[in-house]
């Protein structure tokens, strides 16, 4: 029995038996040291979270403990065996599986179909159907994931999808579970279920690796925390003594800045005049019910809502990407009503939209031709008729600095940087070139909160210098702290009016649903 | 303010659809129905052709091709690879079964019009699977180079033998057919014209006369696949590399192998598939194939990617072949069916709120309603356009409930996200 090497601070249980270790383990990409030194134990029957910002390393971490990478150097310990994978298949095999944070499903098959792909029971040269029915639905009875193997997984809903996925790697036969940022793209209630899955895992004595930056989450289902912070485990935390601010700081590695902007910038000035503003959506439907406000110089004005209640309608409507049916826009006096997105954004609106990847950036062009993205008809990203490649590389190297974007070079492509680098690099584009208004729509979404921090700071800053900014986010404390005055969006309309100042998030979520009173309902 | 409580759902409650497949006792009432309406047709029109033992047999036949032609699509899109280039592969298979064919026997030219598909297949696996070539073009330039190289092969081999020439192969000869000992008798209730009875014996007969080794091989082929493809582990690995290669991968199987097997195949059914035509023609002759490795995409798509549906779909193809071919005059009273047929499709279409498609629909009937009332033919010059003109008619107005293999088309690099 090879002795566990203390690796971080304190806490490294030295008694227990340790499903996996990971010693030393160092990855270097050209130009990026992605995990320098990286020492973990994890002790057996466990929920082990790893946890670290965007970009810190720990995707890298997991796909070298699943055999998708191999390290540089260091050496991967299972059941106190070094182990070496080349493939996935080699982690298979020593009884690792990885739910991955994308789900590889097969739409068009069965439950069934898309668990035993690739290593299928068979009988007298078929698939064995009754035999792999059999099996998953015993999996399905022993861990509770209620899953019916002959439903198309077209029919699923996300919680169920990742159970499938879960399914497919208990189907082959895996101890150890990895499950990358398995919360992103789950609502509350299918978190819960979630961790009640895997809690029945570990009763049933297997080993579960969580990888997420949702600190309350992590809290929550872990028994042991590592924290990874710039490619370096940089302690371990027990998520019974330990805050979620206290681990945030561990990652982030400083004292955090707050959302709060209180210092009071509003002037008179209305930048934006929105009157009466109607959209309806095919078939006559109303999504947008004569919606009128103004944002001011230096005003930060938050939309609370559930998703889907107008949002995104507003936003687009603003932009000029979707027609109206009614009402005015004003921007600085001048009415773009009719305007186009284009011009609208010379007229100096900057906008962060809410899918990043779809919306925001051409995710296989370099970093430099996503800065010139829809800047393209002003400096320094042009010279006369063409495009000023020297000027925008320059500019890009600036965003990349002012705004700590995390990468290699601006050549990279943007589908090389993480998801809170990606947003980072909008927000910079966006404020660039001096806009007026700011449309930001969840600015910090599936974003880690070092680069929240920075986000925030970055658009507190703009408002100080007169922006005004119209803000949407399914964050509530973000929007709280941010924001100098809040509508809450139901159905279209605005139902409700808050003052940052005095709300709390409890309040303000009731008020979303419909349910609560806020001072000065519409 | 109102207390109303939330009755917002999340995005991602997804609506229950219930699949589009036909359950089979409503199969069976449909196509009842169909040959109901067939027969009504017939006796009304007085154009016995229409469900005659010949037109039969001669459908049967003609649909083999395009149905082998489809089976092969099936075969290389279910894997995630369009195969446009089933033309050209059957121009392979044509020539190939005659090279042997001539004075080695049928059967050796079938083996050989086969092995040539395959090869054009592997050309086109190579081009698109291993170089990640766009699907479409490696398709056309292996339908543009195909016709050319056996043209041009045609010159170099066959000019010198007997009944050879510059653009025609010997002649080939037969492979060989079952008669089932009750045909004559259901040939003499076919001549009674009886409604229904008689177009019952005319279907039959047509199906157990000289029926040919070829045509029972296809109905093999056909089954197997759908065995292979539905049943089997290599089937469901197929087909994944088809839906989700990246899933696929993930769970190690070889998407390359799958892909490289299902196009190989594709060729090697599509040369199969032309070989049948050459053995059908008794001669391999330039510009043969006439387009049925497309209607054979056409029959896939009709069949929605299924072997039973497109094996209708080429059926149905097929039976407007033979009609055109056998007597220009038969065509006539396919005026009138198809006019039944689309005012069916409108009364559907109008119901599911299709309404457009309805009214096209209708507007088409009528049509070709008045064209039946106002003449007495067809003008011979449009006769040889019928296939074509059902092709368009029943992808134009039955796709719309069609779902093609997710990952179809696109061009997949291991490792790369998607």
């Amino acid at each position: 029995m090879p002795q566990p090497v203390q690796p971080v601070t304190a806490g490294t249980p030295a008694t227990s038996e340790l499903a996996i270790e990971v010693l030393g383990i160092t990855k270097r990409f050209p130009g990026v040291v992605a995990n320098a030194d990286v020492n973990i134990a994890v002790r057996r029957g466990t929920v082990h979270a790893i946890v670290g910002e965007n970009g810190a390393g720990k995707s890298t971490l997991m796909k070298m403990l699943y055999g998708m990478q191999r390290p540089d150097e260091g050496e991967i310990r299972i059941d106190g065996k070094p182990v070496s994978f080349s493939s996935p298949s080699d982690a298979i095999a020593a009884g690792v599986g990885m739910v991955h944070q994308h789900f590889m499903l097969a739409d068009n098959f069965t439950v069934l179909e898309n668990i035993v792909l690739g290593s299928e029971p068979t009988a007298r040269g078929a698939l064995d159907f009754g035999a792999a029915r059999r099996r998953i639905t015993e999996l399905s009875r022993t861990y509770g994931l209620g899953l019916n193997p002959d439903v198309l997984v077209e029919h699923l809903g996300v919680g169920d999808r990742q159970r499938v996925e879960i399914a497919k790697v208990l189907y082959r036969g895996a101890r150890l579970l990895i499950l990358d940022e398995p919360t992103a793209v789950l609502v509350p209630h299918e978190v819960e279920e979630l961790f009640q899955n895997l809690r029945e895992l570990k009763n049933e004595g297997l080993t579960i690796l969580f990888i997420s930056h949702k600190l309350d989450e992590v809290i929550s289902v872990a028994d042991d925390i590592t924290v990874i912070r710039r490619g370096r485990t940089v302690g371990t935390a027990n998520p019974h003594s330990t805050t979620p601010r206290q681990l945030a700081e561990l990652m982030v590695g400083s004292e955090l800045p707050s959302p709060e902007t209180r210092s009071d910038t509003v002037s008179d000035r209305t930048v934006l005049s929105v009157r009466g503003l109607t959209v309806t959506a095919e078939g006559g439907r109303t999504v947008l019910d004569d919606l009128s406000f103004d944002i001011h110089a230096g005003e930060i004005f938050g939309i609370a809502g559930v998703e889907g209640n107008g949002q995104s309608e507003l936003v687009e409507a603003l932009m000029g990407i979707r027609p109206i049916a009614a009402g005015t826009v004003t921007l600085n006096a001048r009415d773009i009503t009719a305007t186009s997105t284009r011009n609208r954004r010379l007229a100096g609106i900057g906008y962060i939209p809410e899918d990043r990847q779809r919306q925001g950036l051409l995710l296989e062009a370099p970093l430099w031709e996503n800065r010139v993205l829809g800047h393209s008809d002003s400096a320094p990203n042009i010279k006369g008729p063409l495009i000023d490649r020297a000027g925008a590389r320059r500019d890009t190297e600036r965003i990349v600095a002012e705004f700590d974007v995390r990468t290699p070079g601006i050549d990279v492509p943007a589908l090389a940087l993480s998801g809170g680098n990606q947003q980072k690099l909008i927000v910079g584009r966006e404020l660039s070139g001096e806009p007026v208004l700011l449309i930001a729509s969840q600015p910090t979404r599936g974003v880690d909160v070092g680069a929240q921090a920075a986000i925030w700071d970055h658009v507190r800053r703009a408002r100080a210098s007169g922006l005004a900014v119209l803000l949407i986010s399914a964050d509530l404390e973000e929007l709280i702290g941010m924001s100098d005055s809040i509508r809450v969006i139901l159905r279209g309309a605005f139902v409700a009016e808050a003052d940052p100042a005095t709300i709390t998030a409890e309040d303000l979520g009731a008020a979303m649903t419909g349910a609560g009173t806020v001072s000065g309902a519409a | 303010m109102s207390t109303a409580t939330a009755t917002v759902t999340g995005p991602d409650a997804a609506p229950r659809r219930r699949g589009s497949r036909l359950s089979p006792p409503l199969l069976i009432a449909f196509a009842l129905g169909a040959f109901l309406v067939l027969s009504a047709v017939r006796a009304f029109t007085g154009g016995n052709d229409l469900t005659s033992s010949g037109t039969i047999a001669a459908g049967l036949s003609a649909a083999v091709p395009i149905g082998l032609a489809g089976l092969g699509g099936l075969w290389s899109e279910r894997a995630g690879v369009v195969n446009i280039g089933l033309e050209g592969m059957m121009i392979l298979g044509t020539w190939g079964c005659a090279y042997l064919g001539w004075d080695h026997g049928a059967w050796a030219g079938l083996l050989f019009g086969t092995l040539l598909g395959a090869l054009g297949g592997l050309v086109h696996a190579v081009a698109t699977v291993t170089f990640g070539v766009d699907h479409i073009i490696s398709g056309v330039a292996i339908n543009i180079i195909a016709p050319g190289l056996a043209l041009y092969l045609t010159k170099v081999t066959f000019v010198h033998y007997p009944g050879g020439g510059q653009k025609q192969s010997p002649p080939i000869g037969d492979a060989g057919s079952i008669t089932l000992p009750f045909s004559d008798w259901l040939h003499t209730v076919e001549d009674k014209h009886w409604f229904a009875v008689s177009d019952l014996a005319g279907v039959l007969g047509g199906l157990v006369t000289r029926l040919s080794l070829v045509t029972l091989l296809a109905a093999l082929v056909v089954l197997a696949s759908a065995w292979i493809l539905w049943r089997t582990a290599f089937g469901l690995r197929l087909r994944s590399c088809g839906e989700a290669p990246h899933a696929a991968e993930s769970l190690g199987v070889n998407v390359y192998k799958y892909k490289y097997i299902a196009v190989i195949v594709s060729g090697a059914l599509a040369g199969l598939g032309g070989a049948a035509l050459a053995i059908a023609a008794h001669q391999f002759r330039d510009g043969q194939t006439g387009g049925r490795g497309f209607i054979g995409l056409a029959a896939l798509i009709f069949g929605n990617w299924r072997p039973g549906a497109l094996a209708a779909g080429a059926g149905l193809f097929g039976y407007t072949d033979a009609i055109q071919l056998r007597s220009s005059s038969a065509v006539h009273p396919l005026l009138l069916l198809m006019a039944i047929a689309l005012a069916l499709v409108a009364i559907w279409q109008w119901r599911t709120g299709q309404r457009a498609i309805a009214v096209v629909a209708v507007v088409i009937a009528v049509l070709a309603v008045l064209w039946y009332i106002d003449t007495d033919r067809v003008p011979d010059e449009l006769v040889g356009t019928t296939p074509y003109v059902v092709t368009i008619l029943v992808l134009a107005l039955a796709s719309q409930r069609l779902r093609m293999p997710k990952a179809d088309g696109r061009v997949y690099r291991r490792g790369e996200e998607t």
